[in-house]
């Protein structure tokens, strides 16, 4: 009976985790898309040198954005299995990726809001929140600290607006 | 105060370097934020309160280090770089430095 009980556990949490965390996955890539889309038109460079910037234009700045991204049951339970045979862990995959493309989108957001047109020196880099990581909890989470110069730039650039892709 | 991540300000020269300036901070969430970020590693999702303490534990980062290169006598900070590190769980330390300089638009023609 007590066997039962915590199968029972078990495969309810799963299914919850398969459930909501493919429903927010969906839910935040077609946002990421959409604000992507129109993003595109920002100068966005990782180069430290600032390219063509506008003479008598505004003072760079430093922009920053964070974006902490939880894992779902399902996916640790999957990514146990896959930890047993070894091979590529896809389900953390698509979790690194939307970190990272949050804390981009976020950035140039930021950068825009401010009234510049450009950013450089885009660095993007993993953080560590203590015992989030490492924990014994075994919270899995990934944290990403984004860093950028903000300025004013008379480039133009070509790439034409992406349009939002509709959702499967 | 100019703070940037690259080596130069566009439009600016740098006309003297007062050193390294830094500044860190231990920031933590309180328990119910734990908690809840406990119960949102089952369903999936961003975690709002773990991404506000970075976005806090960083602006108050910046700004201690702002404040000693305006002690130094510096009007602009460049090169910042920004660390962080584990030092107990649910809390962040963040770090960041960068060289304080003085810096002076460049006139034109």
């Amino acid at each position: 009976m007590e066997l039962l009980f915590t199968l029972g556990i078990t495969v309810f949490l799963l299914v919850l985790g398969l459930v909501s965390g493919s429903i927010a996955e969906k839910r935040h890539f077609k946002r990421l898309r959409q604000r992507e889309g129109l993003n595109i038109q920002m100068l966005q460079t990782q180069s430290k040198i600032f390219l063509s910037p506008k003479p008598g234009g505004k003072a760079p700045t430093l922009v920053h954005s964070e974006m902490v991204v939880a894992s779902d049951y399902f996916k640790n339970f999957l990514s146990n299995i896959r930890k047993f045979f070894g091979g590529e862990m896809k389900s953390y995959h698509s979790l690194m990726e939307r970190a990272r493309r949050e804390a981009l989108a976020k950035i140039i957001e930021q950068a825009r809001a401010q009234g510049y047109n450009a950013v450089c020196n885009v660095r993007l880099e993993p953080a560590d929140i203590a015992g989030a990581i490492y924990g014994k909890k075994a919270a899995v989470m990934v944290c990403i600290i984004g860093t950028a110069t903000a300025y004013e730039t008379t480039m133009v650039t070509t790439a034409q607006p992406v349009a939002a892709e509709p959702v499967k | 105060m100019i703070v940037v991540n690259t080596e130069t300000v566009a439009g600016y020269r740098v006309v003297e370097v007062k050193g390294i300036v830094q500044g860190n901070t231990v920031r933590s969430k309180n328990v119910g934020r734990d908690i809840a970020a406990g119960f949102k590693n089952l369903v999936g999702g961003e975690l709002k309160g773990y991404t506000e303490l970075l976005t806090e534990s960083r602006r108050q980062a910046i700004e201690r280090m702002m404040s000693q290169a305006q002690q130094l006598g510096a009007n602009a900070v460049v090169n910042v770089r920004f660390t962080t590190s584990a030092v107990t769980s649910g809390a962040a330390e963040l770090y960041s430095y960068g060289t304080a300089v003085v810096i002076q638009p460049l006139t034109q023609g």
